[in-house]
Order: structure tokens, then C-alpha cells, then sequence
């Protein structure tokens, strides 16, 4: 019961937050509509006992949706609203007509039947972060040391390309 | 009496309800008491006496200005955003009250067959929650300066940002030896491989070495005690970080366009912060609510856990205080560069020298 | 927990990321002379090379290993990646090293990412898992979207990054959304499957992953929409790493903008990392299911033979003209997939040596228009023969090598590669594409007529080829010769290093 109540009101709210993310003219109503969502999908988590899942989510796009306020309020500017002039005048038609599309997909593939494979070993298990943790540093191992790899190339080619100073390069670039 | 008292406690939702309720009212208390106490020792240290009216020694005092705070005109500035500048103060009362729910501060009682937790849930990802809540924090005093449509708090809101988002890392890394140490602990006597549950890192630190040495945490980790409580300061804004609101620069920074009580949300969610990361660092590095009963009789025991907490957890904030009261605010870059360039790498460096440390006890050197 | 075995199967990259780490490190601190860059990225590449090798003669021939429990694999088919791979970064390097000295101290960037991008090809191949393959292709991506965008100051070169990066993370979203319909289809991401038991406290015993291979293999699907639609979601994600037309839109963009020194390694590094992990998921995870596979691969195979040839007729940049013929020598490599495990070797003679002639070409094209510059209009290779014999001789016999023409290493791996599709029965596919080679040698030999039958214009500057570059051209000429004269035992190498 009180996972349909809970399922309900956050299902809600993460469609409502998703909704005024795409249509808020503000830019920080739009973020905040993002977080919106992200905080009911994390609630999700929590009533399917993913625990660790959820934390995380909440601390990863939590942080992220702070940096999004943060180009706003810095690229944008405190007052400006986005304005909604549209260059592509088929775009909204076009964006009616690709939703259509997408329910029909989902209505065939949904209405379809299809075979799916053994379940994964340890899929039976809760999402706590005893399970998670020992999944992640031995099965997974090598994946999650090379996403560290991942950081560096991050971490490297934003430098490389945030250290460019105009009259950087010599010889031919002119 | 004590079968509807069981009978209460033993429905989950009446369980429920009584602990939200108390833990509204222990913190509300506990702010009013912190807010006082603040006063009078930064009065003692400046050589002044603080508030003596209302009440012995003044301890009415913040009550009162509660009191003047809600019956006061609420002033509404004309450029703001409406939603948010109402959404600020709330979203900064929710972090605060929901970290407390997690915190245990005393020891659990039973009535008849139900087991009762002096805590609002014991989660097994509380360690995690927290960090999740205090990252939610930010958002108010963001919203806060971006709503209020005015320059200072908006300088405000932008500084208070990048601080928290940078002393959040040193506050996370900071943490991590504190499981680890918990799962060596643990041992692998326990099925579990760790844990992050609040009341099993109390349990852990039970016991004591040498004889008289409780077996508290911060005996082993004091390097995390440290970062912790540094970037502790820094994240609930208080001086010498306080560049969230430095007065002499940017006015009241976040909260310059507040008034009345929407104001007294934002300075009680405040003091109620400065309390929660002081319980946090007393049950995670100084054993939470465990302490010497002295043989006492029964009736008395039972709270002498309750007294232990809040002594520790009051020494901390006293220290808050003192630390207030004695250093000037930190520059910006001063403050980037402690952030980025001395803790952040100080907990990692320590990080990877208690994991080999601990590796090494536990599994043997890597030749053997 | 962790074997020797273990630590040999990701020794390269052990040996690449450390010479990044210490490149980054030294350069942060001392800022020494870009020589010593050189010196660090010369020592990682040579070990991950010599590492390689070891890999090589462990597991060569059908005896291969799973390492970290079932993640990578140790086999021929790994260890022939990485000895083709970081030779090939090398070049690249010593090719494009006045771009990297250029760059001031950013060339430490551009040097670490390279190699990084070297680490990720090589992962790519060795994967055994399709979430290992993931990460893996983000390494390697991510380095090349960065590499691509490198010099600044042009606009064409932040747009053709630009591109390459949106259109690679949307390949990269489908390449993910087809391992998670795998996964739904089979209930496994592993390949070869992972039999480590772990006993984990409370959680009792876990029992060993199959891996997909097996469950195609033991299973009847009697609805296989969910498997068709992840294999062809995979299909499509390669394939755009590889060029495949019709997936190829960014590539004459990247090609064109991206600075001159490193489009060469662009090339190359994205055709031999995409083809080898193509190989590995098709031919092994999916080999049950080759039946489904192979009209799709020989469809898409055909569509990039005619539509890379035809368009590559049109041009008059020549770096256009080689974005377009890489789509079209994608179709050929392709064409040897169709014949499944009999393909393989074909494909990596065909990889292996299509790599050294398309880093050479780029790097004379680099030389000639400038390092950190995009365009290189066919007009500025008219009488190159005069103003630069040497230049002219390395492209010369690069472009013959691309046309196929005898006594190239192009001519024997064209010979491979149709041959095990022949073999397969897909004899309009080679049909097709001996067509298309026909219809190649016109703009493949239209440089070589430029460049020695007509006039150097009075303003034409004389290119200046810097001895790392004119080595580095030295030797991929060279090997061009060498193994198109001799390839018998590059060939016979190679039956060794198929996928265990």
C-alpha cells in the first residue's frame, strides 16, 4: 500500500518536474524541474531497496543539476528567460509526429512477445551497498579501474582544450 | 499505561509519527539552546556579558526573538521570484531536519516486546544519505540569492556554491577511512562486509584497548577527525568560512532580502547544521551515545546515554564557537586554496595510507 | 585472486598509463623541453609494444586466457592488437611531432591523450565483456573527440570535434542500448562468460556466468526480436566508429578539420580498434548466430563500397578523398567478416596494413598543407615529384597500395578478404567490390598523375619533412613494399591470432 502511495505522488512529481523542465521559460525553473525528477526517481530506487542507487543518484545530479544553476546564473545571467523563437519552423509538428511514432513502438513492442534470457547470478539480491560494493571490487574490477583510465582522458582533454590561449599555436595556424 | 505505551510504539506508523514529532522538538530545543549559548561565550570572550533579561542568565532570550521574529511584518521585496524566495527557507529546514532523523542518540529501550531506536531510521546508507542531504542543502541558499533578485545575495549564493561543492570532496573523502575501519572491524566475523548504518558504527566503537582507552574511532583516525571537522566548518558556513554571508562585504549575503520568520528558518537551519555535523563527528569518531553508566541505579542508567551525546556533541559546538570567536575569515582564494590544494589532497593522501595499512593487517603484506 | 596471467592481459596499458602518469606529472612540474616528452612517450610505447609481444608468444595460436574474471582476454587476437596498435601510435607520433611541439605545453596534453587513445584501442580488442567493450570505446572516443578539436584557433577544427563528438555519443547511446537488449535477450553481458564461484557472505554462493556465447549456443530463441534488435543496435554503433557507411556523415568532416598531424592516427587507430572488437562480438559472442548477422554486415558492406567510391570520385581536397575511400576500404574489411571466423585474419592483414598506408598519407598531406591545418586542396600536390622526390614516392606508393594494385600490401589483403567472402558464398558482395576497386584506381591514381606529370606552379612552397616525420614515413613505406612483396608470412602470423 504504501508503495502505490509512495509510486503515485513521486510518479507524479517526476512527470511534473520532467514537463516544466522542457517548458519553464527560466532556465533555473527548468533545472530545478530536473531535480525535481531525479529526486522522485530516487525515491523509486528506495521503495525497489536500491539504497545505494538512490543516494548516489541524489548526490551525483544533485551536484550536477548545481552546476547546471550555476552556468545559468553565470552564462545566462540572473533575469534572462530563454527566448522561444523557433528557426526550424517543422519542429514542433515534427516533434508531435515522433512522439506518435514512439507510443506506437512501444504499444508493438510491448504487445509483442519476446524471449529474454537466464537471469544474471546475484540479480535476486537487494541493492544494498554491501552487495554493491562486492560486486563492484571483484567481479567488476577491471571496468571500474578503468573508468579511473576514463577520468584521466576526461580530466586531460579538458585542460588541453580549456588551455588554449588565442596566439597559442604558432608556425602555419596563423 | 505501559500497554498502550506498547502498543503505541509497536505500530510502525504511530512509531513513526512520535519520533518525527520528538525529533521536530529536540532540534527546535537544541537550536534555541545553541543559538543562546553562542552568545554568551562569544560575550565572555569579548569581554561583554550577552543577554541577561529574559529568563535566568538570558537562556529566554532566543525564544523571545523567535517569538518577535514570527509576529513581524513579512516583507516582500519587489524583484523577486516568488516561488523560489518561498521554496529557500523550507528547502533549507529539510536537509537539516531529515540529517537529524538519522542520527542515534542514545541507546535502545525496549517496552515489552518491541525494541525502540533513540533514532529516527536507522538507515543502512545513512553515512550516504547524509552526504545526499547536505548536497541538497546548497539549494536553498542558491535559490535563496538567485531569488531574491538583488546583487548581494546572489554574490552570496554564487560563493556559497563553489564552497560547499568543494568542501563537500574533502568531507566525503574524509569519511571513507571510517568504513573501511568499521569493515575491519567487523572482521568477517559478521556476515555483512561493512557497514554504513549509524547505530552499527556506534555498537562498533563499544569496548576499549589498554584498559582505560574507549575504543573509540577517533583513536585511530584522528587525520579524518581533523579534515572532517574543518570541512565541516566550511560547510555549514560558519567563520571563518562564513563568506556565505560575510556582513562587512556582502551584507547578510543569501538572506539580505529575508525578513521575519522566513529569516528565522534560514538562522535556525543554520545552528540546527552546526548541531548535526557535530553529532555526526561525535558517533562517527567519538562512540555516539557510548559512555561509563558508574554502576548508577536503573532509572538514572537509562538516560546516562542520553547525557553522554549531548555533553560530546556540545563540546563540539563549543569549539564551533570558540573557533568563531577567535580567527578572522578566510580570503576566497585562501579559502579555494585550503579546499583544492591542502585537504582535498591531505584525505586522499591519508585515504591511501590507511587503506595499505589496513590491507596489510588484514590480508598480510602483498609478498607473503 | 589476482594472477600473473591477470596483470600480462592489461600489461600494455599498465605500461601506456604510466607513462602518462609520469608525462603529465613531469611536465606540470619541470616543463621540460617537448624532447623529453618524446623520450617518456617513446619508452610507453615501446613497452606496451614489448608487452605485446610477451602477450603474443604466450597465447598465440588458440590457447587464450580469461583474466579478472572474465573481463579481458588474454589471446592472439589481443596481443596482434596491440602489436599493431601501438607501432601505429608511434608513427603517428613521430609524424605528427611538429604539431605536438607546436602546441607549446598543450603538446603534453596532445602526447598523453594519444597514448591514452592507444590504451582504449587495445582494451577495445581484449574485451571480453560488452561493458569492459563499453568503457573501453569511451576511452578511446573521448581521447579522439579531444585529439580531433586540438588546435584552437581554427573554427573548422572546433566544429569537425564538435561534430565528431555529438555524433559519437549518440553511436556510443546506441552501441549501449544494443549491450542492454543483449543482455535482456540473453540474461548475460559476458562473452566467453566468467566461471569464477564467488562465495560472498550473505549472499551464499553465486554461481558462474555462461556468457552469451553459450546460451546462443544451448538455446533454441524461438522469438528472437529482442536479440536482433541488440545485434543491431551493436552493428550500427561499430560501425560508426569504423566508418561504415551509412554511418560515415562525421568522417570527411573530421578528416578535413581536424589538425593535419593527427588525422592519420584518427584513421587508423578507429579502424583497427572498431574492426577488431567487431570481429571479437560477431564472431564469437553472436557466432551461433551468423545466419542473422551476415546479410546485415554484407548489406552495409556494399552500401560503403559504392557510396565511399562514387563520392571519392567528386573530391578535390585529398583529405576529403581519403575520408571517402576509408568508407569504402570499411566495406572491404567488411566483406571478410561476412565469412565469419574464416574472415579474420584476412581482415586484420587488411586492417593492419590499410593502418600504415592511411597514417602515411596523412602525414605526407600534413607536411604538405601544414601540420595544424585542415584543408589540403589536390591542387597543391601538382608536381610535388619535383619539389619533393621523397614525399611524392611515399605517397605515390601509398596511393597504389589503397587502388590494390600488385605487389602492394593492398593487393593481398584485397586478395584475403574477398576470398574468404567468396569462400562464404557472397560472391555478388565481391563482385561489387572489384568494381569498386576498378572505379578507385581513377581518383587513387589521379594524385600520382598530379603529383608527377604536371607542372609545379611558380608560388608553390617546398615542404619541409623533419627527420621524425620523414623516418616515421620511411618506415611505413617501407613495410608497404616489404609485405606486399612478401606477405606469405604475415599471413601465416596471422591465422594465429584469431579470437580463442
Amino acid at each position: 500500500m504504501v508503495e502505490t502511495v509512495l509510486f503515485f505522488i513521486f510518479g507524479i512529481a517526476a512527470i511534473f518536474g520532467a514537463i516544466s523542465m522542457v517548458w519553464a521559460r527560466n532556465p533555473v525553473y527548468s533545472a530545478l524541474g530536473l531535480m525535481l525528477t531525479m529526486f522522485s526517481i530516487a525515491v523509486f530506487y528506495v521503495s525497489n531497496a536500491g539504497h545505494f542507487v538512490a543516494a548516489v543518484q541524489v548526490i551525483v545530479y544533485a551536484g550536477a543539476v548545481m552546476t547546471l544553476f550555476l552556468f545559468v546564473i553565470m552564462l545566462i545571467g540572473v533575469d534572462k528567460s530563454e527566448s522561444r523563437k523557433d528557426d526550424l519552423r517543422f519542429q514542433r509538428p515534427a516533434a508531435v509526429g515522433l512522439l506518435g511514432l514512439l507510443i506506437a513502438g512501444v504499444l508493438i513492442a510491448g504487445s509483442a512477445a519476446w524471449t529474454t534470457g537466464t537471469r544474471q547470478p546475484g540479480a535476486d539480491v537487494n541493492g544494498t551497498i554491501e552487495n554493491v560494493g562486492d560486486m563492484l571490487f571483484r567481479r567488476w574490477l577491471l571496468p571500474f579501474e578503468i573508468t579511473a583510465l576514463l577520468l584521466i582522458v576526461a580530466a586531460a582533454g579538458a585542460i588541453a582544450l580549456a588551455y588554449f590561449k588565442p596566439g597559442d599555436e604558432e608556425g602555419d595556424a596563423a | 499505561m505501559m500497554g498502550f505505551l506498547e502498543d503505541l510504539l509497536g505500530n510502525v506508523f504511530w512509531q513513526a509519527v512520535i519520533k518525527s514529532v520528538a525529533v521536530l522538538v529536540i532540534i527546535l530545543v537544541v537550536a534555541l539552546l545553541i543559538v543562546w549559548v553562542e552568545r554568551k561565550i562569544v560575550s565572555d570572550m569579548q569581554n561583554r556579558v550577552g543577554p541577561m533579561r529574559a529568563g535566568p542568565f538570558g537562556v529566554l532570550q532566543t525564544l523571545a526573538d523567535g517569538l518577535k521574529l514570527l509576529f513581524k511584518e513579512s516583507v516582500l521585496p519587489r524583484k523577486i521570484e516568488l516561488g523560489a524566495y518561498m521554496a529557500a527557507p523550507i528547502a533549507a529546514m529539510v536537509p537539516a531536519f531529515l540529517i537529524f532523523m538519522t542520527i542515534p542518540i542514545g541507546r535502545p529501550f525496549t517496552v515489552g516486546e518491541t525494541v525502540v531506536t533513540f533514532q529516527g531510521a536507522d538507515l543502512n546508507v545513512a553515512l550516504l544519505f547524509i552526504l545526499a542531504m547536505s548536497s541538497m542543502a546548497v539549494y536553498s541558499i542558491v535559490l535563496a540569492g538567485w531569488a531574491s533578485g538583488s546583487k548581494y545575495p546572489l554574490l552570496g549564493g554564487v560563493r556559497a556554491t563553489a564552497q560547499m561543492i568543494s568542501y563537500e570532496a574533502a568531507m566525503g573523502l574524509s569519511l571513507v577511512p571510517v568504513i573501511m575501519f568499521a569493515s575491519a572491524q567487523l572482521g568477517g566475523a559478521s556476515p555483512a562486509l561493512g557497514t554504513m548504518s549509524m547505530s552499527q558504527l556506534v555498537e562498533l566503537q563499544q569496548g576499549s584497548f589498554r584498559g582505560f582507552i574507549p575504543g573509540w574511532f577517533i583513536f585511530w583516525l584522528i587525520p579524518s577527525f581533523v579534515i572532517f571537522f574543518i570541512s565541516a566548518v566550511a560547510e555549514t558556513n560558519r567563520a571563518p568560512f562564513d563568506l556565505v554571508e560575510a556582513d562587512q562585504e556582502i551584507v547578510g549575503g543569501y538572506h539580505t532580502e529575508y525578513s521575519g520568520f522566513r529569516f528565522a528558518m534560514f538562522f535556525l537551519a543554520e545552528y540546527i547544521n552546526m548541531f548535526n555535523v557535530s553529532a555526526i563527528a561525535v558517533v562517527l569518531f567519538l562512540g555516539g551515545w557510548l559512555g561509563p553508566d558508574f554502576g548508577l541505579p536503573g532509572w538514572i542508567a537509562w538516560a546516562m546515554p542520553l547525557f553522554w551525546f549531548f555533553l560530546k556533541t556540545f563540546i563540539l559546538v563549543f569549539i564551533f564557537i570558540w573557533i568563531r570567536a577567535t580567527l578572522p575569515r578566510l580570503r576566497y582564494d585562501q579559502l579555494m586554496t585550503l579546499g583544492w590544494k591542502r585537504l582535498i589532497p591531505a584525505s586522499l593522501v591519508w585515504l591511501l595510507l590507511f587503506a595499505v595499512v589496513t590491507a596489510w593487517r588484514r590480508f598480510g603484506a602483498p609478498w607473503s | 585472486m589476482v594472477g600473473n596471467l591477470d596483470i600480462l592481459a592489461i600489461a600494455p596499458e599498465i605500461a601506456l598509463t604510466a607513462a602518462v602518469v609520469v608525462l603529465l606529472l613531469v611536465e606540470v612540474n619541470f616543463d621540460p623541453h617537448p624532447r623529453v616528452w618524446g623520450g617518456i612517450a617513446g619508452v610507453g610505447i615501446v613497452a606496451a609494444t614489448v608487452l605485446s609481444v610477451f602477450q603474443w608468444v604466450e597465447w598465440s595460436g588458440g590457447s587464450g586466457e580469461l583474466a579478472f574474471s572474465g573481463m579481458i582476454t588474454g589471446d592472439g587476437f589481443s596481443a596482434m592488437a596491440g602489436m599493431v596498435v601501438f607501432p601505429l601510435a608511434g608513427l603517428s607520433l613521430m609524424s605528427g611531432w611538429r604539431l605536438v611541439t607546436e602546441m607549446r605545453r598543450r603538446g603534453a596534453e596532445m602526447v598523453s591523450l594519444l597514448l591514452l587513445a592507444a590504451a582504449g584501442a587495445h582494451l577495445m580488442a581484449a574485451s571480453a565483456n560488452l561493458i569492459m567493450l563499453f568503457i573501453a570505446l569511451e576511452v578511446f572516443s573521448i581521447s579522439l573527440y579531444v585529439l580531433a578539436g586540438f588546435t584552437r584557433s581554427r573554427a573548422d577544427a572546433d566544429e569537425a570535434a564538435l561534430k565528431y563528438f555529438l555524433l559519437g555519443a549518440f553511436a556510443s547511446a546506441v552501441f549501449l542500448y544494443g549491450v542492454a537488449l543483449l543482455f535482456a535477450a540473453t540474461g548475460s553481458l559476458s562473452i566467453y562468460g566468467d566461471p569464477t564461484i564467488y562465495e560472498a557472505g550473505a549472499r551464499g554462493i553465486i554461481r558462474a556466468d555462461a556468457g552469451i556465447a553459450a546460451f546462443l549456443d544451448s538455446t533454441i530463441i524461438l522469438e528472437p526480436g529482442l536479440l536482433l534488435a541488440g545485434i543491431a543496435l551493436l552493428i550500427v554503433g561499430l560501425g560508426f566508429k569504423v566508418t561504415a557507411a551509412p554511418f560515415h556523415v562525421w568522417s570527411p568532416d573530421v578528416y578535413q578539420g581536424a589538425p593535419g598531424g593527427i588525422t592519420g592516427f584518427l584513421a587508423a587507430s578507429a579502424k583497427v580498434a572498431g574492426f577488431a572488437a567487431l570481429a571479437r562480438v560477431l564472431t564469437v559472442a553472436l557466432g551461433a548466430n551468423i545466419a542473422d548477422w551476415a546479410p546485415a554486415v554484407a548489406v552495409i558492406a556494399a552500401v560503403s563500397i559504392v557510396l565511399g567510391t562514387l563520392l571519392a570520385l567528386a573530391q578535390t581536397d585529398i583529405k576529403l578523398m581519403l575520408a571517402y575511400s576509408s568508407v569504402a576500404h570499411a566495406g572491404f574489411i567488411l566483406t571478410s567478416l561476412v565469412a565469419g571466423p574464416a574472415g579474420v585474419a584476412g581482415m586484420w592483414f587488411y586492417v593492419a596494413t590499410y593502418a600504415v598506408s592511411v597514417v602515411a598519407a596523412f602525414g605526407v598531406a600534413a607536411i604538405v598543407s601544414g601540420h595544424t591545418m585542415g584543408r589540403s586542396p589536390l591542387s597543391s600536390y601538382e608536381g610535388l615529384a619535383r619539389r619533393s622526390p621523397f614525399l611524392a614516392a611515399v605517397l605515390g606508393i601509398t596511393m597504389l597500395s589503397m587502388a590494390g594494385i600488385p605487389l602492394t600490401t593492398g593487393f593481398v589483403g584485397k586478395l584475403a578478404v574477398f576470398t574468404a567472402a567468396a569462400d562464404a558464398g557472397y560472391l555478388w558482395l565481391v563482385i561489387l567490390a572489384l568494381v569498386a576497386s576498378v572505379a578507385g584506381l581513377y581518383f587513387y591514381l589521379r594524385v600520382i598523375v598530379l603529383m608527377y606529370f604536371r607542372p609545379t606552379s611558380d608560388d608553390a612552397i617546398t615542404p619541409r619533412v623533419d627527420w621524425s616525420s620523414g623516418i616515421a614515413l620511411g618506415i611505413a613505406t617501407l613495410a608497404t613494399v616489404l609485405i606486399g612483396v612478401v606477405p606469405w608470412w604475415l599471413l601465416n602470423l596471422l591465422n594465429d591470432a584469431l579470437p580463442f
